[in-house]
């Protein structure tokens, strides 16, 4: 009898494990239809109120390991529109493949952020929510204050398919060049206007001991992999590769247009003469980032706004060098005189929601809260006391201390238009407000039109992604045309090769979409 | 529980019925072993098994919005797409070299740190020894990545640093030039991985049996000759069992060892078949293809393997079945 009992009492035991295991599996699924249940009773029992989910990207930034709907600011604005955002922060840097895992999981949310519609899978495939009705009936502040460049960018054959974010500052050409003026001011250089002036200020960075520590270690220009972070030296003959560019009437991939011939030369030379850093294949976001702070690196590339913020590092990382940086406008390259700088992008950001979701309406009506004023001033400074400080009848703000409260999330997602009335409550540091100001000031004053800012990526790029810029063809092509492995004449051999492969098929999509979706309107 | 008596119940009935059967008597006897086999079974049917049915995408246009069921078929087109790709013999040859390297070069190393490390009649010295090679198997690839590059940098690298100082000369650059790449994948490799690797040979020096030893002692065996005789012998079974499963992988370099260390420069002799399907599958989205290419890398491997096992027992008598 007990050997009987003894074995049944193995069994059970087995079973239960079994079962313990089973129910662990199962739980996710069940769980998470029990919290989002919740979600809604608790927000009910506060104000009859209503909650969407959406995926966006952290933009690197730390917040609160708690659930999103416990974030204050998240609480804030359901106080205040009865809308409580169940938000699923993604790493920015894996912000595309996680996206791409959660849809193929069948994770989908009621709206998520990204930078484009053109790259927008749901978009292409039909799953996007066309907004056109529910703009008119919820969103009246959204279609007077976002500028109609933004929507035109989002509408496909006069259906909106996401809400633009305006760029940044509204300066469309978002990258530009910058220059430590204190080094400029030490050898008695003038901003360069042409290339060959560029040429002759970076080797008197190279040449010239600026940092005065007695060693030829300076890096005169650095970009980034991929031949990244290099767009304004594309830019000097009014190409940009990660961009399209319009050549003999046809939509062509910057990288094909002929100006790139040039614009490789003159990177050619650059890395000959040890102008350009030499490890710009290999340098991740971060080493780029530690050369620049390390007082070694005397012109880069990066965002029209960032000037401020840029002056304010090195300021802080240099103490003991008198350290000035300057935004320059894009010089303009040998033999041309056409647009210079980036080619115009006319959206910072854009917010994409699934045809299949139930909370449409509470999506539009939160971000038209959010460009009112009153929206705009908490999603741009967030809660007084923290980042956002009174002294007398003076508010001041100080972006690097939004870190302390891990409330820098908030800005990227929520903080979708710059308002004059909203940013003329705020005083901020002069000195760094300036330098942002006149990163600002070059940016509008140059930039290349981009006709196909709203199209979606040729179906040939997409099967087959060696075609594009960070496709293998033209990456190698051109880095061993810079550092010398192959003579010039290689881009030439480069383009046949990239025609052969199907690069002619990619010029026909773009050329047909411009004319059925950009030309039929013009005309 | 509920099941469990009826099970039972089923059982008792049974026996009734073929009261003859040996094999069911047996079962029936030890039915809890069974019962206790159950969640392993499980585990792998859902865990292993099931997820192999999603290769069928490598047969059909998959959408991720419309599913694996309502996608469409199209037959072997992907697998046409792969042996027409332009790049696909730089693709092969890139992966089968590496991987012959890493057969040459890599697979031994551990085996002669085990053996090595054998030899040692400190036993303090060792398990330091041991603890020591080993830790850098912890460390993730994009952090052994960031080490190379402080060591390998032009700029600031510390062996380029102490070669310019030394020799006067110009650094040399490593990371932006193919001639170098297969040979930083290996090394790197090595380094990570060899300590790890001595675990299973050390386990199985410790299994050789100490009379053996004895035995060609007193035959007049030096160090040397008990080597060759005993130890090697007796270290053969492990080190054919891993080879062959090492072989079962040739096509697979792993993604996140070789993705870090590759950029335009050195692509033409460092991409492989893992770091393509991740651009292509993961940023491209072609989740058809990429699981095309992977099926066509698991059905190489599956034929090196059995051919290899069957070489394998032809030549020494040792296999994996």
């Amino acid at each position: 009898m007990t050997q009987a009992w003894k074995k049944w009492a193995g069994c059970a035991l087995t079973l239960g494990m079994a079962l313990v295991v089973g129910a662990c599996a199962a739980e996710n699924e069940p769980a998470g239809a029990a919290r989002e249940a919740s979600g809604t009773e608790a927000g009910q029992s506060e104000a009859g109120e209503t909650q969407f989910r959406m995926f966006a990207s952290d933009f690197n930034n730390s917040y609160p390991a708690t659930a999103a709907k416990d974030y204050p600011e998240i609480q804030y604005m359901a106080e205040q529109t009865g809308i409580t955002v169940d938000l699923v922060l993604i790493p920015h840097g894996q912000y595309h493949d996680q996206l791409r895992i959660k849809f193929a999981s069948n994770d989908i949310p009621d709206v998520y952020q990204s930078w484009s519609i053109a790259d927008s899978e749901p978009v292409q495939n039909g799953l996007a929510l066309e907004l056109n009705e529910l703009l008119d009936e919820y969103g009246p502040n959204l279609k007077a204050r976002i500028p109609q460049s933004s929507w035109d960018a989002v509408t496909i054959n006069g259906k909106i398919m996401a809400i633009p974010a305006p760029p940044n500052a509204n300066a469309p050409a978002e990258r530009i060049l910058y220059v430590r003026k204190d080094w400029m001011e030490k050898l008695g250089l003038e901003a360069p206007t042409t290339s060959d002036e560029l040429l002759e200020v970076l080797r008197a960075f190279k040449n010239g001991d600026p940092n005065g520590n007695g060693e030829a270690d300076e890096i005169a220009f650095s970009g980034r992999e991929k031949i990244s972070w290099m767009d304004n030296i594309f830019g000097m003959w009014g190409i940009n590769p990660n961009a399209y560019a319009q050549h003999e009437g046809q939509i062509v991939p910057g990288f094909i247009h002929p100006n790139t011939k040039q614009a490789l030369a003159f990177l050619h030379t650059m890395y000959d003469e040890g102008l350009l850093d030499s490890e710009f294949m290999t340098n991740t976001g971060t080493i780029w980032k530690q050369k620049i702070l390390s007082g070694k690196v005397g012109m880069f590339n990066h965002n029209q706004t960032l000037g401020g913020s840029w002056f304010r590092d090195l300021r802080d990382a240099l103490p003991e060098e008198e350290v000035e940086l300057m935004a320059i406008p894009t010089p303009q390259g040998t033999g041309y005189d056409g647009p210079v700088g980036r080619v115009e992008q006319p959206l910072g950001k854009v917010f994409i929601l699934f045809k299949q979701s139930a909370n449409a309406a509470a999506v539009i009506k939160l971000y038209d809260w959010l460009v009112t004023d009153e929206g705009n001033f908490f999603a741009a400074y967030g809660f007084e006391g923290q980042a956002l400080t009174r002294e007398g009848d003076q508010l001041f703000y100080e972006i690097g201390k939004e870190k302390d409260y891990q409330s820098a999330w908030r800005k990227p997602i929520f903080d979708i238009i710059d308002l004059e009335q909203v940013d003329g409550q705020i005083t901020t540091d002069e000195v760094l407000q300036a330098h942002s100001r006149q990163g600002i000031e070059v940016s509008l004053q140059e930039g290349i039109p981009n006709p196909v800012a709203a199209m979606p990526v040729p179906p040939t790029l997409v099967s087959q992604s060696d075609l594009g810029w960070e496709g293998s063809l033209f990456q190698e092509a051109a880095a061993k045309i810079i550092v010398g492995d192959e003579p010039l004449e290689h881009y030439d051999e480069f383009v046949a090769t990239w025609m052969r492969q199907g690069g002619d098929k990619v010029i026909r999509e773009a050329t047909d979409w411009y004319e059925a979706n950009v030309q039929s309107d013009g005309a | 529980m509920h099941a469990t008596k009826a099970a039972a119940a089923t059982a008792s009935r049974s026996r009734q019925r073929s009261p003859g059967s040996a094999g069911w008597q047996y079962f029936v006897r030890h039915h809890p072993f069974y019962v206790m086999l159950v969640p392993g079974i499980v585990y792998f049917l859902v865990m292993k098994y099931m997820p192999l049915l999603g290769t069928v995408i490598a047969f059909k246009d998959y959408n991720i919005f419309k599913g694996i069921l309502a996608s469409e078929w199209v037959g072997l087109q992907w697998f046409h797409q792969l042996f027409t790709y332009p790049k696909f013999l730089r693709l092969l040859e890139n992966t089968l070299l590496i991987s012959l390297y890493q057969i040459v070069f890599a697979f031994p190393a551990p085996i002669v740190l085990a053996l090595l490390m054998n030899e040692l009649r400190m036993m303090t010295v060792k398990r330091i020894v041991q603890t020591l090679v080993y830790l850098p198997h912890f460390l993730s690839w994009t952090i052994v990545a960031g080490l190379v590059y402080m060591l390998l940098s032009t700029q600031t690298g510390l062996l380029n640093g102490l070669y310019v100082s030394w020799t006067g000369n110009a650094p040399i650059e490593l990371l932006q030039s193919a001639d170098s790449i297969r040979t930083i994948i290996v090394s790197s490799g090595i380094w990570k991985e060899v300590g790890w690797g001595t675990i299973i040979f050390l386990a199985a020096l410790t299994g050789i049996d100490p009379s053996l030893y004895e035995a060609a002692r007193i035959d007049g065996a030096g160090r040397w000759r008990q080597f060759l005789s005993v130890t090697l012998p007796g270290l053969l079974p492990a080190i054919m069992v891993l080879l062959l499963l090492k072989l079962g992988n040739v096509m697979d370099l792993g993604f996140e060892q070789i993705y870090p260390f590759i950029n335009p420069l050195n692509a033409e002799k460092g991409d492989v078949f893992d770091t393509y399907t991740y651009v292509a599958g993961i940023k491209g989205g072609q989740y058809s293809f990429t699981t095309a290419v992977g099926l066509f890398k698991s059905v190489v491997g599956f034929l090196v393997l059995v051919l290899a096992n069957k070489a394998s027992k032809a030549a020494t008598g040792e296999g994996l079945y």
